[in-house]
């Protein structure tokens, strides 16, 4: 009798011990890690020496599983997607199981994604789990004969010398542009002039932008809406792609003759 | 872990229980019936804890030790104050502490045998509070949105919802611990069931977390 009830709560234990949680912000990260490098390799592999790229633009999926996964269905659909760039908030308050649970919605997909950093992904121990699961704040990457430059803007979340945005990494960037780029394109979470990113911090980004090579255009999240808008009258055109909970994607095709953004409602 | 595995653990949990349940008959003189009986302190000796509690996970850290209250007739209410401790492993490199206000409710139970109470059903709510300079219960002043707020909740403090069963554990009548009483929980904070009631994809093993504890229960003298 003793020795049933032992087993059986041992086996309750075993059985249950899958979903433990210590604390909401705990940085007991399960399952995958190092999702930005692992398919930067992919996606840079995949489209090498390519002239023409395609790719999708989800954003701002906090709280919005339901829809996310239709996002990710709506893009299995399709087979001329090569990659999608999750521009920020993953979360809405930088737990744990926030970023696993969207993790494990957006490796549903069929092709390699990438996210960058949100604000809400900044709270409590969030940066740091984010850090963990999918990689760096800046970095940037190789498609065929385009560079993305991915960008932290969320200028709030840090100290003012914490260096956000990075303008050393987009000089870097400039200074060093690898064999076979013709052009770049700049993805953020939170736009020049919002809260997050204030005036004189995002005029200095941009105007730093201008030394990358041949600069399409930006896209980034946050707003929460669909917008196009050349915020510096400068030809550069920021995209703003819509959360997810407005059931809206881009998607962007660069050739040799230029680029095209279409809107996706799902 | 989906929904439907959770009710196959459960149905087996009280398939297992269920011959513990017939097999005192005869060797206790009542069994089958709930024989818990509250010997209170008179006055202010009433402040004294009435036990010590012990819990892994479940929110409030790796490990939690507490002290708390039994009361009513039958002792079916409980008050913990537990303090927490989630090592610096699990902690972006800094050991935290918790701070729970716990309360619990266990309406039945049932004698099995002369030393082994089960209690079926436990349920409650805690509310939990981490340290940490990263944490706030109210937004930094350099958020903007005045006194709507620009985030609108507390990273610091969370509100959990619970239910649970107990095995109790009776020691002899002289002993100075008048029993042990091992227990299980499935617990759910205020915001994942925010996220949980909007969203069909999320699955039970997502939102609900799983774990245990022991109760040390004192006797007065």
């Amino acid at each position: 009798m003793k020795s049933a009830i032992y087993s059986l709560t041992l086996a309750l234990i075993l059985l249950l011990c899958g979903c433990v949680e210590y604390h909401p912000y705990d940085t007991h990260i399960h399952g995958q890690r190092h999702i930005n490098s692992t398919n930067i390799a992919r996606i840079e592999q995949q489209c090498a020496e390519r002239r023409e790229i395609r790719f999708a633009v989800v954003s701002d999926s906090q709280r919005w599983y339901d829809e996310l996964e239709d996002a990710v269905e709506e893009i299995c659909e399709r087979d001329d997607i090569d990659f999608v760039i999750h521009a920020g908030d993953i979360t809405d308050w930088g737990l744990r199981s926030e970023f696993e649970m969207q993790r494990d919605i957006l490796n549903g997909l069929d092709v390699p994604y990438v996210c960058l950093l949100g604000n809400h992904d900044c709270l409590g121990t969030g940066r740091e789990i984010f850090r963990e699961i999918f990689g760096e704040f800046d970095f940037a990457f190789t498609a065929g004969n385009v560079r993305f430059v991915c960008l932290n803007t969320n200028a709030l979340e840090f100290k003012a010398d914490d260096a956000v945005p990075n303008i050393d990494f987009v000089q870097a960037e400039a200074a060093a542009v690898p064999s076979g780029v013709d052009k770049t394109v700049v993805a953020m979470h939170a736009y020049p002039r919002s809260d997050q990113l204030s005036g004189d911090k995002a005029d200095a980004l941009h105007a730093e932008m201008g030394a990358l090579r041949n600069l399409q255009f930006c896209l980034h999240g946050h707003g929460h809406r669909y917008r196009e808008e050349d915020i510096y009258h400068d030809g550069i055109i920021y995209y703003e792609c819509s959360n997810a909970g407005g059931e809206e994607l881009l998607i962007f095709t660069i050739t040799e003759d230029g680029y095209e953004c279409e809107r996706v409602f799902y | 872990m989906n929904v439907k595995e959770f009710f196959i653990s459960i149905v087996s949990l009280l398939l297992v229980l269920a011959p513990a349940m017939t097999y005192g008959k005869g060797a206790a003189e009542r069994t089958g019936r709930d024989l818990r009986t509250n010997i209170q302190y008179d006055g202010w000796a009433r402040m004294i804890p009435t036990h010590a509690k012990l819990q892994y996970a479940g929110g409030m850290g790796l490990l939690s030790v507490g002290a708390g209250w039994d009361y009513g007739p039958k002792g079916q209410w409980e008050t913990d104050a537990m303090v927490g401790f989630l090592p610096e492993h699990y902690a972006d490199g800094k050991a935290r502490l918790t701070f729970t206000l716990k309360q619990n409710y266990i309406p039945w139970s049932i004698r099995t045998t002369r030393w082994l109470d089960i209690e079926p059903l436990t349920c409650g709510a805690y509310m939990n509070v981490i340290s940490g300079s990263e944490f706030w219960n109210k937004e930094p002043g350099r958020y903007p949105g005045g006194h709507k707020g620009y985030y609108k909740f507390s990273s610091r403090t969370r509100f959990h919802l619970y239910v649970g069963q107990r095995l109790t554990f009776l020691t002899p009548r002289a002993s100075a611990l008048r029993s042990i009483t091992l227990y299980y929980e499935l617990s759910i904070n205020d915001l994942m069931i925010v996220s949980g009631v909007n969203n069909r994809t999320l699955e039970f093993s997502d939102v609900v977390h799983f774990s245990v504890g022991a109760k040390m229960h004192l006797f007065k003298e």
